[in-house]
């Protein structure tokens, strides 16, 4: 069975380089989770599902041809990694050869530097969160994000932070990708944030998670966040961008909104390292 | 002599519709000559008086009525049977499949997709209206159809404006959007770049010279021939650059067209100068930068290098002294090419000439420098484009090659979706069967992820001892000097 | 400005396959219009139409119109008060009609209404008087009335006066007789005109007053909550009709009436499962005619039938009819009858699926269509074509199994034009001998040739392309 896919350009060198082995981390109705040898997280996500940065999207919808489906049994992944490369990913499927073809490319959504959120707007978003589930026991830790001053206490807020709640993104991650994408959008530099990142996120967290968080400090996220930032910082006109980031998923949408909050929030504390992130 | 039996069952309801069904059957029945099976209401048992049976007593509305008359007791028994049989019946697995039927029209289809891109591709005589079916829908809409007269594309493009909608087309071959390469179009990466097209493949020359210097598009639209046109004056034009201009991943847009109306060119070089994106004019025509000189400058303004553009060289040799004959799929391509060549040897006579009084017939003898458009309608009609079926050109190259006046072949190869899978299959033994006396000059058009694989299609296409260029622009002017050469 | 370089690609393609599969391959999200040609020799006229700039929003006003009108059963009065009609005036359905024409059951309807009315005293010397004229035939829907199959509306039958509070404006309908050998299937025999002057003698005056010592009956309501018990509003009416009765049912006791007098009239209006429908049609009427005459508009504000001649008007064309001749409905029919039976498709009751009710919300129904031995399935798919054919989704009566998504309201002449689907009628009917009664009950649809005829209409109404 042969699938097309419009490709991100972030997966771009992986995706049409050399072929490499790919172990499967997960599959759902609407996603499948690779990681190849050089530990680069590639998903292969339906029509309706969520565009991650790193994903390649399907025409159809998961309830038209189901990803859990599509990849082999979950007792059998381990035994039939799929191989990524030559611009497909291709496994041995239930039914037969499955191949994933890359005709297409997309650009992911990028949030660029783009000045102060208006107050208004992040109130608004701040108080929505505050009405969410955003997942087990990181209230605390989103504060310390929220009022950490320093690269130091950054540091250590982030790492508070990573690998907290279930499943295969944390909602603690969720909150630092949503904070590491306010603070570049609003000109608040973050270089202990970023730094926790790169330093701690492959080993304390899934890989998945931290293939976003990566993502996240190279300014790539879903659609929804970009739009949810150009909101805050009133590039385009109020439309419920913030409302539809709340709606992703079950806690990421709002993890993230909690975020961008933190980001937003404490700008009128002085800033320990001037410049944009 | 008839037998009947009549009988009130009590507790045995069924609803009305499928005991009238029961009936039917019952009375499709051999030798059954009347039946009802029905609820003791006061209208069955009138009913049933009316056919003649004899209503059972105390009945009421709660009784189901069963009665059958027959010719003979084998005939009664079966009746009986079947009406036992069809009020026993349950629907089989099938029943209760919601299966949905394909929209019909447009404007159903955007009840359940939203605002989409409608590509319309039906007969040329109902595509306004489906056309302005899908502005009604809120869609934008790219009409691949032709024969739309040129007061339905002001009202298409008018109505668009009104609504905050974009007309491609109509008679549209190229659009890139998100990505997707529409009709006659390639596979490219995303990057700074918009394109503006009136024309169909000089957009794809543009696309794919960037595509060669390693730069992405967000966007490539074609507004249709006419768009730049006095009379339709830029509608469409105009409405594309403005989308570009709001589009925060548009750094510049390059505009090509086939030789625009004058006054509508400087119209449209005023309002682009009005906006925030800078825009590039690649306009064929006398005294106008060609289409890769113009892609030259909109890599200069990106800041990004510009290459060598690819080619591969073919037979060694001169050619005979005569006469340059291209033979082009693509019109703004021979468009191009003929006014290189006009400026160097002087008059291209043509079916779609630079000047009027160069017309020719196209499907006479050549004599003299000869440029033939075979994707101009008087060509295709009944057939299928040349970039798809290349029948009348293989035909017309052979034909070419044995004129002893011809020193030069000019052909141009479009790649990418929509276009022929393999033209260099075909192409190549055509090529190879010319004499050394005359030379093949190929301009490819091609992007580098294009299917039909650019790098196989020239190597091909050189092995067969043509002389291969990815510019039109260089192969036109690499023909001309080899006709100069010649003298 | 366009959104398309700033949304997802999402792709409609209407024509040729290879551009609807070559984006496909590139893993765009494609959706296939079945795109076929329109009606022969139409092109012309679509295209006109299509250039119209009125168009748009005459069809948006027509269909806002349509949905803000509440209709409020006010009064039960006779025919003779509330429609002015004269001892000789008679109304029926469909579009107007002389007697030399008229079908069995229209000819059958109008003899039970001369006797009836005392205009003669054997129903076969009727024919003498309605050939000479002396007594006078005029359309229903010239009246602001509709009336279900013959729709025969004589001066002593009395009738539900339905008004829309915010307009003042009002409807009428006749009072349901009832199933079987019944005036308007076009039975005359004695038990008929029995019946009838029983209506107007008891049930008229007891649902006047119980009417009038209530508040208005919000029928608009009623339709909206029938579609999510079961009924269609056209060919099924039970739900609605045991929802009147519970609004009635105290003012009738209350009305000073007998008990025993009371009962009757309780037992009549509960023990027809058609009785409501005679409230539904003038509600539809009532929210259609409030979008006659909008220039520009191709909707359909009624479709009627005769028995002879189907019609229908359009809002762009003013109180033009353009009939064809009515098809004989495909159904099942009762007891030994048969097609042979059948008269051709006769009634003002088309005006449900005009307004958005009957075939158009047999979703809502399923049971309706198995008179054609169809399937639940086909319900649905049924009431999903007629969203080709519309120009809205109704925002009142809603289809539970489609997830509460409005009715297809507003047929607009221009999609039936282009997609040949034509509107979907459910129906009962009528013997074709006078005098029959009803012999079954099925679907049908219009003649196609009237929509591209009423087309042309709107073309030449339209200022010149573009």
């Amino acid at each position: 069975m042969r699938v097309p896919a419009a490709f991100s350009s972030a997966v771009r060198p992986v995706l049409t380089g050399p072929i490499q082995p790919a172990a499967w981390l997960g599959a759902s109705a609407g996603a499948a989770y690779l990681m190849t040898g050089s530990s680069t997280v590639l998903a292969i996500v339906t029509h309706d599902a969520v565009r991650l940065p790193c994903a390649l999207v399907l025409s159809t919808t998961a309830a038209e041809l189901a990803l859990s489906e599509l990849a082999p049994a979950p007792g059998l992944r381990g035994d039939a990694p799929a191989s990524v490369g030559a611009g497909r990913v291709e496994w041995p499927g239930r039914g037969g050869p499955v191949t994933v073809a890359g005709t297409r490319e997309w650009a992911p959504a990028r949030v660029l530097a783009q000045g102060p959120p208006r107050r208004a707007a992040v109130a608004a978003l701040s108080s929505a969160v505050l009405q969410c589930d955003i997942g087990v026991g990181v209230g605390g830790a989103v504060s310390a994000l929220a009022l950490a001053g320093d690269p130091g206490a950054q540091f250590d807020a982030v790492a508070a932070l990573l690998g907290r709640g279930p499943g295969l993104t944390p909602s603690g991650d969720d909150v630092v990708t949503g904070f590491l994408l306010g603070a570049r959008a609003f000109g608040r530099a973050v270089p202990g944030a970023a730094a926790a990142v790169l330093e701690l996120a492959r080993d304390a967290t899934s890989a998945l998670s931290a293939q976003l968080l990566h993502d996240a400090v190279d300014g790539l996220c879903i659609p929804e966040v970009a739009a949810a930032v150009a909101e805050l910082a009133g590039r385009i006109a109020p439309a419920h961008a913030g409302r539809r980031l709340l709606a992703v998923g079950h806690t990421s949408g709002a993890a993230l909104a909690a975020g961008l909050v933190s980001a937003a929030t404490c700008l009128h504390r002085p800033l320990a390292v001037g410049g944009a992130a | 002599m008839s037998v009947e039996q009549v009988e009130a069952r009590s507790g045995a309801y069924a609803d009305s519709v499928t005991l009238m069904q029961v009936s039917r059957r019952v009375l499709s029945a051999d030798g059954v000559d009347a039946a009802l099976v029905a609820m003791g209401t006061e209208l069955n048992l009138d009913l049933l008086d009316g056919m003649g049976f004899t209503r059972p007593a105390a009945v009421t509305a709660n009784d189901l009525i069963i009665a059958v008359r027959a010719q003979d007791d084998p005939a009664l028994a079966a009746g009986l049977a079947l009406v036992a049989e069809a009020l026993a019946e349950r629907p089989g697995p099938t029943g209760g499949s919601f299966t949905q039927q394909p929209p019909r029209t447009v404007s159903a289809a955007a009840r359940t997709t939203g605002p989409a891109l409608a590509l319309i591709s039906v007969p040329g005589q109902h595509a306004f209206t489906e056309a302005m079916d899908a502005l009604d829908a809120g869609c934008d809409v790219m009409i691949f159809s032709d024969n739309v007269s040129v007061q339905q594309e002001i009202r298409l493009k008018d109505v668009a404006a009104q609504r905050g909608l974009l007309v491609l087309g109509p008679d549209c071959g190229t659009a890139v959007v998100g990505g997707v390469g529409l009709g006659f179009a390639h596979t490219l990466e995303p990057g700074p770049v918009g394109v503006v097209a009136a024309s169909g493949t000089g957009a794809q020359q543009v696309l794919c010279l960037l595509d060669a210097a390693g730069i992405g598009i967000t966007a490539a639209l074609g507004v249709g021939g006419r768009d730049l046109s006095a009379a339709v004056a830029g509608r469409s034009t105009r409405a594309a650059l403005a989308a570009f201009d709001d589009d925060p991943g548009t750094e510049l847009v390059i505009v090509v067209s086939k030789p625009p109306a004058d006054e509508v060119a400087a119209d449209l070089r005023v309002h682009a100068g009005s906006l925030g994106t800078a825009v590039c004019f690649a306009m064929i025509g006398p005294g106008q930068p060609d289409l890769t000189a113009a892609t030259e400058q909109a890599l200069r303004a990106l800041g990004a290098a510009v290459p060598t553009w690819p080619s591969w060289p073919g037979r060694q040799g001169s050619p005979r002294q005569g006469a340059l004959r291209g033979l082009f799929a693509g019109g703004t391509l021979c468009d191009e090419a003929m006014v290189i060549a006009a400026e160097r040897l002087g008059p291209i006579g043509s079916n779609i000439p630079l000047r009027p009084e160069w017309r020719i017939d196209a499907n006479g003898a050549a004599t003299g420098h000869v440029m033939i458009d075979f994707g101009d309608d008087e060509l295709t009609a009944g057939r299928p484009h040349p970039m798809i079926d290349q029948t009348l050109r293989l035909e017309r190259l052979a034909a070419e090659a044995r004129d002893p006046a011809t020193a030069v072949i000019l052909l141009d190869v479009v790649l990418g979706h929509g276009a022929h899978r393999d033209p260099a299959a075909e192409l190549a033994p055509a090529i190879a069967a010319v004499e050394d006396t005359t030379a093949v000059v190929v301009s490819l058009i091609g992007a580098r992820a294009d299917p039909q694989d650019l790098n196989a299609q020239a190597g091909a296409l050189q092995t067969a001892g043509a002389h291969v260029f990815t510019s039109n622009a260089e192969a036109a002017r690499f023909a001309c000097d080899l006709i100069e050469v010649a003298r | 400005m366009t959104d398309l370089l700033r949304r997802d690609v999402a792709l409609i393609t209407a024509g040729v396959d290879l551009f609807a599969d070559a984006a496909e391959q590139q893993a765009a999200r494609v959706t296939r219009v079945d795109w076929l040609p329109p009606m022969p020799g139409t092109q012309a006229d679509l295209a006109t139409v299509a250039a119209d700039p009125r168009r748009v929003a005459a069809n948006a006003d027509a269909v806002r119109r349509v949905q803000s009108v509440r209709a409020l059963l006010v009064d039960v009065v006779p025919a003779a008060d509330a429609l002015g009609l004269g001892p000789r005036d008679v109304l029926h359905a469909g579009p107007p009609i002389e007697w030399a024409r008229a079908s069995g059951p229209l000819r059958g309807a109008l003899m039970g209404a001369a006797v009836f009315e005392g205009l003669v005293d054997d129903p076969d010397d009727a024919p003498a008087l309605l050939e000479r004229g002396e007594i006078h035939l005029d359309s229903c829907h010239h009246h602001s009335a509709v009336g279900p199959m013959a729709g025969v509306i004589s001066p002593s039958m009395w009738v539900f006066v339905l008004e829309d509070p915010a307009t003042g404006r009002r409807t009428y309908c006749s009072l349901n007789e009832g199933l079987g050998k019944v005036l308007r299937y076009g039975a005359y025999s004695a038990e008929v005109t029995d019946r009838l002057r029983w209506m107007s003698a008891l049930l008229g005056p007891v649902l006047q007053a119980a009417v009038r010592g209530h508040d208005p009956v919000d029928v608009t309501a009623i339709l909206a909550q029938m579609v999510q018990m079961g009924d269609e509003g056209h060919n099924r009416n039970r739900a609605g009709t045991l929802m009147l009765l519970r609004e009635l049912a105290p003012a009738m006791i209350e009305s000073g009436f007998s008990s025993d007098q009371v009962a009757q009239a309780a037992r009549f209006v509960g023990g027809n499962d058609h009785f409501f429908l005679n409230l539904g049609m003038p509600a539809c009427k009532l929210a259609l005619d409030a979008a006659r005459g909008i220039a520009g508009s191709t909707m359909v504000v009624a479709m009627a039938r005769n028995g002879t001649d189907f019609g229908i008007q359009v809002s762009g064309t003013g109180d033009t009819w353009f009939t064809g001749p009515a098809l004989v409905p495909d159904g099942l029919f009762l007891g030994d009858y048969g097609p042979q039976d059948a008269n051709p498709d006769i009634g003002d009751s088309a005006i449900t699926e005009t307004a958005g009710l009957g075939g158009f919300a047999m979703a809502a129904a399923p049971a309706i269509v198995r008179f054609v031995g169809g399937t639940v399935a086909d319900a649905l798919a049924n009431t999903r074509r007629m969203y080709e054919i519309t120009l809205a989704e109704h925002e009142t009566f809603a289809v539970p199994v489609l997830d509460f998504r409005g009715t297809p309201l507003g047929i607009d002449v221009t999609k039936v034009v282009r997609t040949g689907i034509l509107p979907q009628i459910n129906t009962g009917m009528a013997g074709k001998v006078a005098g029959t009664g009803q012999v079954g009950a099925g679907l049908v649809t219009p003649p196609a040739e009237i929509f591209p005829a009423a087309l042309r209409a709107l073309a030449a109404a339209a200022p010149g392309p573009g």
